[in-house]
């Protein structure tokens, strides 16, 4: 399950980001990522938010720095 | 070509689409879109879009508004207004979803009758180049529960999905490509198991599959939306392996038949490669290999095709042959999408039949003179009336071939040309025996002090070949002599597509002046 959920997300922020699955790194700052920027933010957390049905509150949204703690967040 | 997209609410992600492949404005925030329309100063009055996209959500634009007509009054007066700052510009308005479900079952209708009136008062309104984006459709065709996303409305006034933004994205590039390039002209058909279930040959008139009900409805049906292109400007042709007296005799016994023969600009109907049938089409029309897109069901005359001429449109036939007329849908949309059918454009079959036709008798003569007097050619040259202009724009955009210099114009260009006593504007309408070719042919020049310099010189290329050019030019030198004019300069411009036009100033006895890398000078005194 816990596989399946980081996928997903890891192909959620790759569509969103135009970058491939294996140029993602879990830790880097979300900053640090040219394309990350706070539309795609936005972008990223909501289509995490519909693909697992879960809330995210506008504050946690914007304290997630990096893909892990976006995965930590739903529990993945 | 520049477009921006205009909305109630946030369409920013919709934006960033677009603007990987396209010069598209960025927003100074959403919700002041009417504002940014009226204010001579605003970003996007400054920024001048070819194009733009105005896309409403339907349960907001209600709650800002009275009435629906007052919604709809105020982005009317908006456009009128921004027109004045930026004439030329196309419109598409979206049409809106209201979805207030929250009050009695037997008023919910009531949500369909305001959808459809804001459709009706702005196409009543009948403003120039504003058309209705389909908005609509393509929330039908998702369905609502994929369309929108709560979650990116409470997050960032998006009430739109990913999915549908990508959807609406690329509805938006198909009218941006339809605007900017050309569209495809002809369409080849193969004729068994293509255009009707069977073979001919050995099922005879009768025996294939054609009728309005039943197993043949199929074919009925995709012969019904292969007629629908035509009335759009698609010229039909036929390449098929058959014995043409077994088709004359189909389309004669058959009445179960859509199409008739009369709908086939060219038949060939031989035992020719598809390829070489394909190239003789092309030559007689006069059309390029680009233009055409060649539908057969046999996977092997399909590579033939592909191989040996790539330039054509080959696309894929549908395995199962019940889905023949989504599959037909898809080639409209892909290749002869079309925004607004033009006169000349539904004239376009008669006009390349008659071309054939033309083509046709021209073995008949000796000469090529003798030719050109059975033609009988009258050629009608007039300086641009109001009516003209929306085509003189036309043939400065669409014409590469025999164009002297492709300056492009815009409606609004040729309007202050006319409007300018030192410039004119011609526009010559050619008939002979065999039809009209209907206006094909313009020029445009500025006379100062005795000279005259020609900035505009083109043809259709349909009328290539008559002499028609010449008769136009020798015109205008004799007007120009008439009015004391001493010299002539004209200017070829070289490009990728017009060197039909490369020696017309030499081939007229115009000296060259002066030759550089971006244009070649002519002139010519008149005494």
């Amino acid at each position: 399950m816990n596989e399946f959920k980081r996928k997903k997300v890891l192909e959620i922020v790759s569509d969103i980001l135009e970058i491939p699955v294996e140029r993602l790194n879990l830790d880097k700052p979300r900053k640090e990522y040219e394309e990350w920027d706070s539309l795609a933010h936005v972008q990223i957390v909501a289509s995490v938010i519909d693909e697992f049905n879960i809330s995210i509150t506008l504050e946690d949204t914007a304290e997630i720095n990096n893909i892990r703690e976006l995965l930590e967040l739903i529990g993945g | 070509m520049k477009i921006a997209v205009l909305s109630n609410v946030n369409m920013n992600i919709l934006i960033k689409n677009l603007s990987k492949d396209n010069d598209v404005y960025e927003t100074e925030g959403y919700g002041n879109y009417i504002e940014e329309m009226i204010n001579p100063n605003s970003g996007l009055n400054n920024y001048k879009p070819n194009i733009i996209f105005i896309i409403i959500d339907g349960n907001e634009i209600i709650k800002h508004h009275a009435t629906i007509e007052q919604a709809t009054s105020n982005i009317i007066n908006a456009i009128d207004k921004m027109r004045t700052f930026n004439p030329d510009n196309k419109i598409f308005i979206s049409n809106i979803d209201v979805f207030d479900n929250i009050r009695e079952y037997s008023k919910r209708y009531e949500n369909r009758i305001v959808s459809t009136s804001w459709i009706k008062s702005i196409v009543g309104l009948n403003t120039k180049d504003v058309n209705i984006f389909d908005l609509v459709g393509i929330i039908e065709d998702l369905g609502r529960n994929q369309f929108y996303s709560n979650t990116l409305w409470y997050m960032s006034s998006t009430p739109i999905s990913e999915k549908a933004i990508k959807l609406i994205a690329d509805k938006i590039r198909k009218i941006i490509r339809a605007i900017s390039t050309a569209r495809k002209k002809c369409l080849i058909l193969d004729m068994d198991n293509t255009l009707w279930g069977g073979v001919l040959g050995e099922d005879g008139p009768f025996g294939i599959k054609c009728s309005p009900t039943g197993e043949g409805a199929v074919f009925y049906d995709f012969q019904t939306s292969i007629k629908k292109l035509k009335d759009l400007g698609v010229i039909l042709t036929i390449a098929s392996k058959n014995n043409m007296e077994d088709v004359d005799e189909l389309f004669r016994v058959n009445d179960n038949l859509y199409l008739s023969k009369d709908d086939f600009s060219i038949m060939k109907v031989n035992w020719n490669r598809k390829s070489e049938n394909i190239i003789e089409i092309a030559e007689e029309l006069n059309i390029g290999l680009d233009s055409m897109v060649f539908i057969d069901d046999n996977p092997a005359e399909r590579e033939q095709v592909r191989i040996e001429l790539p330039d054509v449109v080959v696309p894929e036939f549908p395995s199962n042959t019940y889905n023949l007329n989504s599959f037909i849908e898809e080639i409209y949309e892909e290749y002869f999408f079309t925004i607004t059918a033009t006169e000349e454009d539904k004239m376009k079959t008669k006009q390349y039949i008659e071309n054939a036709q033309r083509n046709n008798v021209k073995s008949e003569f000796n000469s090529y003179e003798e030719y050109l007097d059975y033609l009988d050619i009258k050629l009608d040259i007039r300086e641009v009336l109001h009516e003209d202009i929306e085509r003189a724009a036309q043939l400065t955009q669409k014409t590469n071939q025999f164009n002297l210099t492709t300056r492009r114009y815009t409606e609004n260009d040729i309007k202050q040309m006319k409007e300018d006593k030192n410039i004119k504007v011609l526009i010559g309408e050619a008939k002979d025996r065999f039809g009209d070719y209907g206006k094909i042919i313009l020029a445009i020049y500025k006379t100062e002090n005795k000279r005259c310099i020609i900035d505009t010189f083109l043809m259709s290329c349909r009328a290539m070949g008559r002499n028609i050019e010449t008769n136009f030019l020798n015109k205008i030198e004799k007007d120009l002599k008439e009015i004391g004019v001493e010299v002539i300069e004209g200017v070829y411009i070289p490009t990728k597509k017009n060197k039909p036009a490369q020696d017309f100033y030499i081939k007229n006895n115009y000296e060259l002046l002066e030759e550089n890398e971006k244009e070649v000078k002519y002139i010519k005194r008149l005494d």
